[in-house]
């Protein structure tokens, strides 16, 4: 979290004289191993693995999602670079899977210590997930890997203030000299090393030399422990630095000089006659430096704690001590001068000692080493809604590409001057060289004149890049007990998701530090369709819980919940400081809007438990009255995550708060360099004006909120400043618990989410909630089916003569004039995004949009692969609470089994395997008998079929939302059983209740809770003859439209009491005809597309007066039929 | 031993005044004890701050000015900047006047001497005016 300014902090802030140096940090990444391809290949396309030979290194080093180099020369990466995904063996690499580079036999692999931010890809095989290509889920959704918290990266200036070695003779060429020997002990030269003899001299220093140093500076004493005898110590001025227990080799440790003599000892232990042989002695100056998180964060692991922690460098890097410790401390020397260390922690939960570890650089620069100078920068900035900082920098010398690559981590990082002194400024990570900004080198342009030019370089934090790269489709759902699979996870909160997301789809936990917000909202599922990984992370977390995420100066990856949106009495992130006066200069300038933005605010929420039950929830602030003033009627478009009505009702309230703020943007010019601001993690600014201090007589007392940061700099005079815009604090405002809406156009429940996986995608819908006193406007674009043209669609329904059109791209079997179409097609959906659904018998088609090429999505032989040879689809449904989720009910006479189908654009999968109904011996195949409808949490499916004993029998089975089937007490379509010919269903909205009617047997009713509730009974005039499609009422079931018969002609007739009385047929219009489909708007405005009846065209009648009069919609449908013989009309949908 | 009063520069290897160049010694002729026309400016900026105050900012700004300068001072000069800027040490004189010295105050300083970009006016063996600026300056002990 942000900290509050110090008094002294503060007190260095408002000191005069501000100015600073920038510097620019590039990574330069070291070579951990190089070898050649050794395969040909016969494709480029998803390649996994290679095959090599010609290493050289040490393979052990190869670390998981390091990067390497493809190139055509040693050390190149002109073919592109890719992420070494596992652990590689002696003659294979695994990488990440890739399409872009051109393998070829014998190209140069160059492995370097950079792990970018990537995304990792999942492989389905056999329908199965697997995450980076091949791992299998285990227990990783059970037992969590940690989340390395580590801090950002570093900069280290070394000091020099005691250069050069302090050791003379330490390679001992040809003689000891220089090094003293203790009583007795035998110094002798072997093999170009110092051989120590103890020659049964006591425990003393048994080879020594003295050396100059400083007083409180830090060394580091390297020595290769060549040999011993049977043990040793390595001693710095009477203190054991380390010993025999750390073996032979090079060994470097530090030291701090506690006089300007210190001596260096070595001691052969453990026996008199003991032996050590040692070479390569070597003292110089170092730098230390510390690791790690600042004071107010730590690593983490979802559902446990952090056992242990252990940093290393790597082995000839540099001097870690404390390597077990949060903050560890590096020593560094001249010879990591210009070069990039990375410093690696490995951590370990108490839960199944799942372990996972982080990398971060330390840059490290001496004034002979020297950081980017030739350059200057602009645009540095970082906004709210954008997520991140970023800067142009223009550098002139040193801008090849050996010098910067692509992809480079990017550190501006400034020494900063307040009052004459170089100063520490307050933020987490201590140190005189100040990072100002995180991020990565980006799209570049080159200047040429002549003389030589620059090269102009955008750097972008890791928001940007999450935004460039596409992320793979990913969802998660709910599961109750363990998951079994990727695609379940028990708890299910955003926070579970969001950290799987990036833990396992891309590599940020590795790379940054990623905070998640304590979150305890259970969800059914998440799934996002976005293609970037910024976009999937935004449309998961914002909607359910208002998180945004944001990476701050550092290149920490935080997800918060809007500060606004959180309780008052939850907002306990700090106050950074009391802005006063003299803290800003110029003008300061803030907004007060005086009308509001929303006038009357709707909301629904739900509420999961841990199972997944859901319970749904209405608040509507402040109440049924707007506001006096501005703001219109609003209804949130999403439905968070609750814990129950108050929560609801607090959010509702909180957002309204937020909204109408009157205070929405202050803008204020800081005088001096501040570096205590940044917009990630939460933090409060404070500041008060006197209402006697402005014109207006205002004033503003309260707390704002960053939300942007523009820096001003003069190079000219090294001075810089910000320019922050602020949001003024908002507060809860009051809210109601909101009605149940009865809307007449479309509705929604919320009561469960479909079941995931990685077939299917889904949205949450963008929520038509009822405004009091709103109207609905008239859909322009609708979509209908004829059944000898197939698929017509107008624009501008509202026109006085609409212009259809034909729109069968992609459909073709069967030709009416100059149209050609898809026969026999059985039902026609439209989801709430505008994607078509048509299926056949056997096989199902789907376009983007009406107008769109239709592509066949599910054909007969995936069909009868999936159920058996003679599979037919009985029934499509959609689940109007997704994008896209569609339902089939399969049928095979042969096995008299049925079985069901979830899918989407992209496919179908089998949701119910298979179930027979217990008395059936065959299920009618007539069209537009079977329908499928989704609310209420389950899909109810009518049917027509043959019962042993009885005759014709039309009943209601329900599956539930995964499509399996669930009914153990099926419903008849009939008062009587057996003598039903034609029972149909139609569904209120997307809510559990049912209209249920058999069309000759003169019933009606009314069933709530999917037929598992009450049953209102009617009895309809004899000449009710609605179909499904022939029969539709409003939302809340009181105005019914149905077809009913005239003597030999085709009637309509309304109901306005939910079908317990029918009022006289309506007047139609000359040349109707049938009644082919029925849509209700409102209970005043209905529409009816109408069969021809052979010799006049068939019509689309639009009533606003509940069938009072009609107006003729047909528009220019004629001309699109050259011959209207019996066409038919027998679908229409609205088009979003 | 006191830092005499008087100009010394230095390149930046060397943080010790003790150990820096008088002027004098670098560009001075015998007998003929140099004067720089010189000006020191201890803010480079301010800003006008919400209360009414002013505050300075920015670096600690030094410009020395040479008039008449011979080739071989002229190059005694460059050898602390042979290019457009080099980090230097310098001594200077402040603003401030110490009424018991009778002179102006001196401030050792760190910075960056920025060899001028404009026209040096050759004449013959002479540069007529040449003006160095330091800039980014801070003051060392």
């Amino acid at each position: 979290m942000a900290s509050v300014l110090t008094v002294d902090e503060l007190a260095q802030t408002r000191l005069p004289g501000h100015w600073k140096k920038y510097y620019l940090g590039i990574a330069k990444y070291n070579t951990v191993y190089t070898a050649r391809v050794n395969q040909t290949f016969t494709s480029n396309d998803m390649v996994t693995q290679i095959t090599y030979d010609g290493g050289s290194g040490t393979l052990a080093n190869v670390k998981l999602d390091m990067t390497m180099y493809v190139g055509s020369s040693a050390g190149a990466y002109d073919l592109g670079m890719c992420r070494i995904r596992k652990t590689p063996t002696s003659t294979i690499f695994y990488i990440g899977e890739i399409s872009n580079i051109q393998w070829a036999d014998n190209l140069y692999l160059t492995i370097v210590d950079d792990f970018q931010l990537s995304a990792k890809p999942l492989k389905i095989i056999d329908d199965v997930a697997y995450m980076d290509v091949d791992v299998a889920y285990s227990d990783q959704h059970a037992t969590f890997d940690p989340v390395p918290i580590m801090g950002g990266h570093r900069v280290l200036v070394l000091d020099e203030s005691d250069p050069g070695e302090k050791i003379t003779n330490g390679t001992f060429p040809t003689n000891t000299n220089g090094w003293t020997a203790g009583a007795g002990v035998l110094l002798t030269v072997v093999s170009g090393h110092l051989h120590i003899n103890r020659n049964g001299a006591g425990v003393i220093d048994h080879a020594y030399q003295d050396i100059t140093t400083v007083i409180g500076k830090t060394y580091i004493l390297s020595v290769n422990i060549v040999a011993f005898s049977h043990q040793y110590q390595v001693r710095a001025d009477g203190v054991q630095l380390f010993d025999y227990a750390q073996g032979t080799g090079v060994k470097k440790y530090s030291f701090v000089a506690t006089s300007t003599t210190t001596r260096i000892a070595f001691r052969a232990t453990n026996n008199s006659s003991a032996t050590l042989d040692v070479d390569d002695v070597s003292v110089t100056q170092g730098t230390p430096i510390v690791l790690g998180p600042d004071a107010n964060t730590a690593a983490y692991v979802l559902n446990s704690t952090i056992a242990s922690k252990l940093w290393s460098v790597p082995a000839a890097a540099a001097t870690l001590n404390n390597p077990t410790a949060t903050n560890p401390t590096l020593i560094l020397n001249s010879s990591n001068a210009g070069t990039t260390v990375p410093v690696y922690c490995t951590f370990t939960a108490t839960a199944g000692s799942k372990t996972a570890f982080g990398v971060r650089y330390v840059f490290v620069y001496d004034s002979t080493h020297r950081p980017v100078l030739d350059f200057t920068h602009q645009n540095k900035n970082v906004n709210y809604d954008i997520g991140g900082y970023g800067f142009d920098v223009e550098i002139r010398s040193g801008a090849t590409v050996s010098d910067i690559r692509d992809h480079a981590l990017c550190l501006l990082f400034s020494e900063d001057y307040i009052d004459g002194d170089l100063v520490q400024r307050a933020e987490p990570f201590p140190s005189d060289q100040s990072i100002e900004t995180t991020g990565y080198i980006g799209q570049y342009g080159i200047t040429k004149n002549w003389e030589r030019g620059s090269a102009l370089f955008k750097v972008e934090g890791a928001h940007a890049w999450f935004k460039k790269m596409q992320g793979f489709p990913v969802g998660l759902e709910l599961v109750v007990g363990a998951a079994s699979v990727w695609t379940q996870m028990p708890a299910l909160t955003v926070t579970r998701m969001i950290w799987h997301y990036l833990h396992w789809r891309t590599t940020a936990t590795k790379v940054m530090d990623v905070f998640l917000p304590t979150d305890e909202l259970y969800a059914k599922g998440f799934n996002s369709l976005q293609k970037f990984l910024w976009e999937q992370i935004v449309e998961i977390a914002s909607p359910s819980i208002f998180a945004q995420p944001g990476v701050d100066i550092y290149g920490r990856f935080w997800l918060e919940i809007e500060p606004q949106m959180v309780p008052l009495a939850d907002r306990t992130w700090p106050v950074v400081m009391d802005i006063e006066s003299r803290d800003w200069q110029g003008d300061l300038k803030w907004d007060v809007e005086t009308e509001k933005e929303i006038g009357i605010l709707a909301m629904a929420g739900t509420a999961f438990n841990i199972s997944g039950d859901v319970s749904t929830f209405f608040s509507l602030s402040p109440g049924h009255i707007p506001h006096q003033y501005g703001g219109d009627q609003v209804v949130h478009s999403n439905v968070p995550l609750v814990l129950d009505q108050a929560d609801l009702n607090s959010k509702c309230g909180l957002y309204m708060g937020w909204k109408n703020n009157p205070n929405k943007r202050f803008e204020i010019n800081f005088r001096s360099n501040f570096k205590a601001i940044d917009l990630w993690p939460r933090q409060f600014f404070h500041i008060t004006i006197a209402p006697a201090d402005d014109p207006r007589g205002v004033g503003y007392d309260g707390n704002l909120i960053p939300r942007e940061i523009n820096y001003e700099d003069d190079r000219e005079n090294g001075y810089e400043y910000p320019i922050v815009g602020f949001e003024g604090e908002s507060f809860e405002q009051p809210a109601i618990t909101g009605d149940i809406p009865i809307n007449t156009t479309d509705s929604f429940d919320f009561p469960s989410f479909p079941d995931l996986d990685f077939s299917e995608f889904v949205l949450m819908p963008p929520l038509i909630l009822p405004i009091p006193g709103g109207a609905i406007p008239l859909p322009e674009r609708w979509l209908a089916h004829d059944g000898r043209h197939g698929m017509l669609y107008t624009e501008n329904f509202s026109d006085a003569s609409p212009t259809w059109e034909n729109v069968n791209w992609g459909l073709t079997g069967f030709s009416e004039g100059e149209v050609t179409y898809l026969a026999d097609v059985r039902n026609m959906l439209v989801t709430n995004t505008g994607r078509v659904f048509i299926h056949t018998e056997s096989e199902v088609y789907s376009a983007p949009s009406p107008k769109g090429t239709y592509v066949k999505i599910l054909s007969t032989a995936d069909l009868e692969a999936a159920f058996g040879t003679g599979s037919v689809i009985k029934a499509m449904g959609y689940n109007h609470n997704t994008s896209e989720s569609i339902m089939l009910i399969i049928w095979r006479n042969a096995t008299n089994l049925s079985g069901t189908m979830i899918g989407d654009s992209g496919g179908f999968v089998k949701g119910e395997p298979g179930y027979t109904f217990d008395d059936d011996t065959g299920i009618l195949i007539t069209k537009r008998i079977d329908q499928l409808h989704y609310g209420g949490g389950n899909w109810a499916y009518s049917f027509g079929c043959n019962f042993p004993g009885a005759s014709q029998r039309h009943q209601i089975r329900r599956f539930s939302a995964a499509g399996v089937h669930s009914d153990t007490d099926p419903k008849n379509i009939s008062s009587t059983e057996g003598v039903e010919a034609e029972g149909h269903i139609f569904r209120l909205g997307t809510s559990g209740t049912l209209l249920m009617w058999e069309r000759s047997d003169n019933y009606f009713a009314i069933l709530e809770d999917n037929a598992n509730g009450a049953i209102t009974e009617y009895v309809p005039p004899v000449n009710f003859r609605s179909t499904h499609p022939s029969l539709a009422a409003t939302l809340d079931g009181q105005t019914i439209m149905a077809h009913f018969a005239n003597g030999s002609n085709a009637a309509i007739r309304v109901s306005v009491d939910g079908g317990a009385n029918w009022g006289s047929d309506l007047s139609m219009p000359v040349g109707f005809f049938g009644v082919g489909y029925i849509q209700c708007i409102d209970a005043n405005r209905w529409i009816v597309a109408c069969s021809a009846d052979g010799v006049g065209d068939p019509l689309v009648l639009y009533t606003e007066d509940q069938g009072a009069s009609w107006i003729d919609k047909s528009g220019n449908i004629a001309t699109l039929f050259p011959s209207p013989d019996w066409a038919t009309l027998d679908f229409l949908q609205a088009v979003p | 031993m006191p830092v005499p009063n008087t100009w010394l520069l230095a390149d930046n290897s060397d943080a010790d005044p003790n150990n820096w160049a008088t002027l004098q010694s670098i560009i001075g002729e015998a007998d003929i004890p140099i004067e720089v026309d010189d000006s020191y400016f201890p803010q480079s900026v301010f800003s006008d701050n919400g209360d009414g105050s002013r505050t300075a900012h920015g670096f600690i700004k030094v410009i020395w000015r040479f008039k008449i300068t011979r080739v071989s001072q002229r190059q005694a000069l460059r050898a602390f900047c042979p290019g457009l800027s080099a980090s230097v040490y310098l001594r200077t004189q402040t603003n401030e006047y110490d009424p018991c010295l009778e002179e102006r105050e001196w401030i050792n300083l760190s910075g960056t001497m920025l060899w001028m970009t404009g026209d040096e006016m050759k004449n013959g063996q002479f540069t007529e005016e040449i003006e160095i600026e330091f800039r980014a300056c801070a003051e060392v002990v």
